[in-house]
């Protein structure tokens, strides 16, 4: 073969076919060489042989054809393949042949975007298939024009001066290529569904197990609060009494001075964790009443700076948003929540910036906290909204912050996202609605009915 | 001086809440449901009914709502830990509310700045 169908092969994925029937002419006697040349994916297969009989040789090669053609890929394809050893004496049909020449029976499925002509005699010689642009049989030397736009390739004839039976091939370079393509596009659509109810699933999960959570949350806290709040008020009692009097006794000084005051502060630390945890079950049945976002916004940076101290810079982009109706208190507390989070993030960092934005977006307003620090790696960002969840060394983060972010969200009607990756920031974006479709009535009964919310959580960028 | 009858499901709650008011000077009863309470408040006559809010039975809110129709002129107060502001019940919107834990000074300010006309001592500084 010459070197060009040679590169043409290799230029064809992988994929090629060429099988070819020849008249061997002697001295004495004819015979019919019959040759198969197929390259798979690396793996080249020859076949070459001489048979007396052309209809054997001709079997033979359509056999050879047959067998690479039997691959699932080409079975999509409808193409033909027919082998025709004298016109309208077909000898061998694929399916697509058939459908295309009449024939109602074939070997085997096995289709394929392969032309397969069995020429006889000379002539010219046009094709039934629209693949080819027509291939000349010229004085001896089949000449294949035009093979897909390119320059037409020679091959010479196999019996020396005898015009040889001959066919092959086509380069499915293109067909194959796009018939991948459709495969890994449909590989890639398949894969692209399987990720999203994936991550819908680890969703439902995240919020099953914190709807679980918050449960515990509220009978925790509850059951807390009932002694902490006579703790507090017998010990606050006992030290402002011991204060009252005129005259200590030397031992009971430390105590007044000390171990009452830093025993009032624990009960205030767990007393604040309580209320925390409260606030992420969502027990709280505080009525409904319209606010201002914007106003929440500048409420919550104003004690955000007081806490961040200059370590960073907090900027407000807020846009047009109209009147809210919820829990005032709670969202000023979530948006401070997030503020400091984003604060700690670019602990340590110059150019640390926060800003703060707000939104009108159809029938939802969105406030968004975004900031240039650390980031998240996939196992935070998975578990950030667990109660005590923190990478926080101990004393500098409860957990809570946004544990209390979710349960006031939630509470609200509303969505959060999360977008971050490591090194690349984080934004967290809160979607409220407009119009709340529930505003929980307040009821009496003790555990918070839980919704179950979207929360999306995605790496930065994807 | 004035009377008040503290409601609360949890003994040692109502203990602490009477020992902060009866050294405040206040006369103070405690009740352990919302039953109890209606019972009492005939006897004990209280100026103010200071309740918890969730309790088995009657809740607070729902108590204090009965109050304020049988017994017009005995103020009321809700505390609990369950909400930032008072629960509503129909016919009832100008419930007092006091977050539970309570903070001692703050409570007793809030009890005698409603109580002011009915406190025997007339005692209105607020000491914190
Ligand atoms: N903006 C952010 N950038 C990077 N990591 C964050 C950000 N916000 C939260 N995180 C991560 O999520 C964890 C949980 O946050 P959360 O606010 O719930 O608790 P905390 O900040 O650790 O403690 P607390 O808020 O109770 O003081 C943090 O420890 C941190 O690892
Ligand atoms: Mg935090």
């Amino acid at each position: 073969m010459s070197p060009k169908p040679a590169s043409r092969i290799e230029a064809a994925s992988g994929q090629a076919w060429a099988g070819c029937l020849g008249r061997a002419a002697g001295s004495n006697s004819v015979s019919w060489l019959h040759l198969g040349f197929a390259a798979i994916d690396g793996l080249i297969l020859l076949q070459v042989g001489l048979e007396r009989r052309l209809e054997a040789a001709a079997i033979l090669t359509a056999v050879f054809l047959a067998t690479p053609l039997s691959n699932e890929l080409i079975n999509r394809s409808l193409a033909s393949i027919g082998i025709e050893i004298a016109e309208a004496v077909r000898v061998a049909w694929n399916l697509g042949d058939a459908l295309l020449v009449g024939h109602l029976t074939g070997w085997g499925m096995g289709a394929g975007a392969y032309l397969l002509l069995l020429i006889v005699g000379s002539g010219v010689l046009l094709t039934p298939s629209s693949l080819w642009r027509g291939a000349v049989l010229w004085g001896g030397t089949l000449v294949v024009a035009a093979l897909d736009g390119g320059t037409p390739i020679r091959w010479l004839p196999l019996g020396a001066g005898t015009a040889a039976a001959f066919f092959l091939i086509r380069d499915q370079s293109k067909v194959i290529a796009q018939m991948l393509d459709e495969a890994v596009a449909g590989r890639g659509e398949i894969e692209r569904a399987r990720r999203e109810l994936g991550a819908i699933h680890d969703a439902a999960v995240r919020q099953e197990k914190l709807a679980a959570l918050g449960m515990l949350a509220a009978g925790i806290a509850h059951e807390i609060n009932n002694p902490m709040s006579f703790v507090g008020s017998n010990v606050s009692l006992l030290h402002r009494e011991l204060k009252a009097l005129p005259t200590l006794p030397e031992p009971l000084r430390e105590w007044v001075d000390e171990i009452l005051p830093e025993t009032l502060d624990g009960i205030r630390r767990v007393n604040s964790i309580v209320a925390d945890l409260r606030r992420f079950a969502r027990n709280d049945r505080a009525e409904m009443e319209p606010f201002d976002l914007n106003e929440e916004v500048e409420a919550a940076l104003r004690i955000a700076r007081l806490q961040v101290k200059g370590s960073c810079a907090l900027v407000r982009d807020l846009g047009p948003v109209p009147q809210l109706l919820g829990r005032p208190r709670q969202i000023s507390q979530m948006l401070l929540n997030l503020i400091v989070n984003a604060a700690h993030a670019l602990h340590g960092r110059d150019r640390g910036i926060v800003t703060v934005i707000t939104r009108r977006a159809g029938d939802e307003v969105l406030v968004a906290v975004r900031d240039n620090g650390v980031g998240m790696d996939e196992s935070t960002r998975a578990r950030l909204f667990e109660p005590f969840f923190t990478t926080k060394p101990v004393g500098e983060g409860t957990g809570l912050g946004l544990a209390v972010v979710h349960g006031v969200v939630a509470d609200h009607g509303g969505r959060i996202e999360v977008e971050s990756a490591p090194g690349a920031g984080s934004c967290f974006t809160v979607r409220l609605p407009c119009q709340p479709t529930h505003v929980p009535a307040p009821e009496s009964r003790p555990t918070g009915t839980w919704r179950l919310d979207a929360i999306q959580i995605r790496a930065a960028g994807a | 001086m004035a009377r008040i009858l503290v409601v609360d499901d949890d003994p040692l709650v109502g203990k602490a809440l009477s020992r902060l008011l009866r050294r405040e000077g206040f006369e103070v009863a405690i009740a352990s449901d919302a039953a109890q309470a209606l019972v009492m408040l005939d006897g004990f006559t209280p100026d103010l009914v200071l309740s918890d809010h969730r309790m088995p039975g009657m809740t607070g809110a729902e108590l204090l709502a009965l109050v304020r129709r049988r017994h017009p002129g005995v103020l009321r107060l809700l505390i609990s830990g369950d909400a930032e502001r008072a629960p509503s019940v129909a016919g009832d919107p100008d419930l007092e509310f006091v977050a539970k834990p309570w903070d001692g000074p703050a409570l007793v300010a809030r009890l005698r700045g409603m109580l002011s006309p009915y406190d025997a001592f007339g005692e209105r500084e607020v000491t914190l």
